[in-house]
């Protein structure tokens, strides 16, 4: 460092002073996400954050779940994306849905949710899902102030992701393969899958998917009728 | 690439500890000299990426002249399980307890830690009659620390 900064008038570096802080970066958003759950969790809403690489099925499993429910329970859906409105217009005949769109960002940040739940029509849902940006890697940093984080990983990207990616599955408490329609078709070991992702999460539970044929959808949707039991006290 | 997310929460955070910490009128963000993180495996930190999104962003909030440094410190992943007592710094990501096999839980190294900021001291003599630096914000902007996506966030 230089001894003194002509253009900022500073003195001498030798004197100095620290500030010690000792605090997480993210504690402020960790502290917003918290209340946000909890101001959800008193509506009677389950928050669901859904996570993958892109292309693994988070679309269509929303819209197999809301096949599945029928308008049995209330649903909302906020989509994330770069780019385009493709997702919620697969979604939005089925369900209330707002795309989010990033504009490049690579996750969805606790503001771009509060917005986008503001743009909702204004009910008590029983569950609010958050499709994030297709990327195993940022979003697993940002609380979305969710109950629920659930990961997928479809069968045509390999078994090998858990280990791959480790923080996300980490924050994780439900693994869901999907495309199991495609098992003949390729290389994926889903016991491995699992076994790998609950070295990391010992307490993920796991489940598997084929959302194009509602193969598995219902063992999902009574997972999450007892999570939002559990978490947010009511029977949809 | 999120670390220039991470780096905006970081900047953020060092300017309202600095403001509160600081008489306005003696010193601001301006005098930050080093900005010392701790960061462990499971941080989801990139060192090299986050080094040039501080680099980029600091001027925004300590002054276009910013002297200040971002010191990463690594730390290993600690982890401790609740149900045998025992603690170690795991070299890999099997998270079952290594005696009795139970799920452990992580106390260190999963996260971007602030842990301290290095400023020069300055004091009023320092400045002198006619002595003011060079603001580092707007003068505006002053008592304020500038919410994510607006003032003083150039890439909300």
């Amino acid at each position: 460092m230089s001894s003194e900064s002509t253009r900022t008038g500073l003195p001498s570096e030798g004197r100095q002073r620290t500030l010690v802080v000792q605090r997480d970066v993210l504690a402020k958003a960790s502290a917003d996400a918290q209340t946000f759950r909890e101001s959800l969790q008193h509506r009677g809403t389950l928050v669901v954050n859904l996570v993958s690489s892109p292309g693994s099925g988070k679309t269509t499993l929303l819209q197999a779940i809301a096949r599945h429910w029928n308008q049995r329970r209330s649903m909302a859906v906020l989509v994330g994306d770069l780019e385009t409105d493709r997702d919620a217009a697969r979604l939005s005949p089925l369900v209330p849905t707002v795309q989010l769109t990033t504009g490049g960002a690579c996750h969805l940040e606790l503001p771009l949710v509060e917005r986008g739940l503001q743009s909702l029509p204004d009910h008590a849902y029983d569950f609010l899902f958050i499709e994030n940006v297709g990327n195993l890697v940022c979003p697993a940093s940002h609380d979305l102030g969710e109950h629920l984080r659930m990961v997928l990983i479809s069968v045509t990207e390999g078994d090998d992701k858990p280990g791959k990616y480790p923080k996300m599955f980490r924050n994780s408490d439900v693994l869901v393969v999907t495309k199991t329609d495609l098992l003949p078709y390729v290389p994926f070991d889903v016991q491995a899958a699992a076994e790998d992702a609950r070295k990391i999460q010992p307490e993920l539970s796991w489940l598997t998917v084929d959302a194009l044929h509602d193969v598995g959808v219902e063992a999902l949707c009574e997972l999450l009728d007892d999570v939002r039991t559990q978490r947010v006290g009511q029977q949809a | 690439m999120h670390e220039r997310s991470l780096t905006h929460a970081l900047l953020r955070q060092v300017v309202a500890l600095v403001r509160r910490d600081s008489e306005p009128e003696v010193a601001g963000p301006e005098t930050v000299r080093a900005v010392v993180c701790q960061w462990g495996p499971l941080a989801g930190v990139e060192p090299l990426l986050m080094q040039e999104a501080f680099r980029d962003l600091a001027p925004a909030y300590l002054g276009r002249d910013s002297q200040a440094e971002l010191v990463l410190r690594h730390v290993p992943l600690t982890v401790t399980c609740e149900a045998c007592d025992l603690t170690w710094d795991q070299l890999d990501y099997d998270f079952r307890c290594r005696r009795c096999g139970h799920g452990v839980k992580v106390v260190r190294g999963d996260s971007l830690y602030l842990a301290e900021i290095t400023l020069a001291e300055i004091t009023l003599a320092d400045k002198g009659d006619h002595g003011a630096w060079e603001s580092a914000t707007s003068p505006d902007s002053s008592d304020k620390v500038a919410p994510s996506g607006t003032r003083g966030d150039p890439t909300p």
